[in-house]
């Protein structure tokens, strides 16, 4: 089954080191195009789609400002009762 | 199609896979961009959470760029005077044993005025637990040179390489503490890429777990980052640190209490 994630990354407490977009191995991150209220341009999602969760980013940040979920659909949801129930 | 009508009763919703740990405060932290101190500092909140630890530990900040840790853990804390970590930690362990207790200290509070406290606590097999941050210079006063300046390394007060015959060899603290009986666990970690940074992880749980289980003393040195005065962007730092510092600091566990050898 192949999830699907959603990364937040706290654009207030980035300081733009880019160590996030370096170590993504699916290009998922990027610099925003605006600056944030410290005047660093803040990593954001450019291509949340490819993410895969492995959490690469939210590890080598110095400044904890990243946080990722996993979106469990209302079809993973019936297929994980099913496994259960068979 | 009561396949569908099944689906649609089950609302999506998302699972947190990872969240900041609560034993760090909501406070921004002051370190410069890209600094593995913030790095540190997650992984020691990642682990007292983990261990359920966070509610009786006592941090111990002290002076150099981490000086403002106290305002960073979601723990208990006190503010050490230079170098004193250690002796703080052991008084306060000492009347409060049930307290987990943590010094966080730079190379220049822990190599240079700090020497004979840490070394002292281990001597006495203190249970404390000791972070120690090696970035090779003192970072706090803009990048002076410090114990653990290595040979050749250009600072402010080495401005032409540190060299061995005037201001001496790095100093190695895991391999001068790493013979003392009241060492429970020691090790020397990086955060240079994500397996580093688990492998570091790992260290500090066991420091950690040391320490709640009354082994002993238990101190880590992370090799560390300092791009400000290293005059190096975040990850030139990091590649810096893989091929010169690790040099000098080669990564290694040299004393775990619950290895048998
Ligand atoms: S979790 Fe992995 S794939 Fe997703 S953004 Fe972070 S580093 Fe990239
Ligand atoms: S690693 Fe953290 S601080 Fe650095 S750019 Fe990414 S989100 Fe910002």
């Amino acid at each position: 089954m192949k999830h699907s994630y959603r990364v937040a990354i706290n654009a207030e407490h980035c300081k733009a080191c880019g160590l996030c977009i370096e170590f993504c191995p699916q290009d998922v991150l990027g610099f925003a195009s605006t600056r944030n209220d410290a005047g660093f341009y803040p990593a954001e999602v450019q291509d949340q789609a490819n993410c895969i969760g492995c959490l690469r980013c939210a590890m080598m940040c110095p400044d904890a400002c990243i946080e990722i979920w996993r979106l469990v659909s209302a079809d993973d949801r019936v297929a994980a009762a099913e496994s259960v129930t068979r | 199609m009561a396949q569908t009508t099944q689906t649609e009763a089950l609302p999506s919703h998302e699972e947190a896979v990872y969240r900041r740990p609560a034993a760090l405060t909501e406070t921004q932290m002051r370190y410069c961009p890209g600094c593995t101190h913030g790095t540190a500092h997650r992984l020691i909140a990642e682990v007292l959470d983990e261990l359920e630890l966070t509610d009786r530990t006592v941090a111990i900040a002290t002076v150099g760029c981490s000086v403002y840790a106290y305002e960073y853990f979601n723990t208990d804390s006190v503010q050490a005077a230079h170098g004193r970590g250690p002796a703080v930690a052991t008084g306060i362990k000492r009347t409060s044993p049930d307290s987990i207790v943590f010094t966080y200290q730079g190379d220049g509070d822990l190599a240079a005025i700090g020497l004979s406290e840490v070394i002292h606590s281990a001597q006495r097999g203190e249970c404390i637990t000791v972070l120690f941050l090696n970035n090779a210079v003192f970072g706090m006063t803009r990048g002076q040179m410090a114990p653990t300046t290595l040979v050749g390394q250009r600072t402010t007060t080495t401005p032409q390489g540190r060299d061995p015959k005037l201001e001496g060899t790095p100093m190695m603290i895991c391999e001068m503490l790493s013979g003392i009986p009241g060492v429970a666990y020691l090790a020397r970690e990086t955060m240079i890429d994500p397996k580093t940074v688990a492998d570091a992880r790992r260290s500090i749980k066991k420091a950690f777990q040391a320490q709640a289980d009354g082994a002993g003393f238990s101190l880590v040195e992370l090799v560390s980052s300092c791009p400000a005065w290293w005059h190096k962007s975040p990850l030139e730092s990091l590649h810096w640190i893989r091929d010169e510092m690790l040099t000098q600091y080669p990564l290694k566990v040299f004393v775990d209490y619950k290895r048998q050898d």
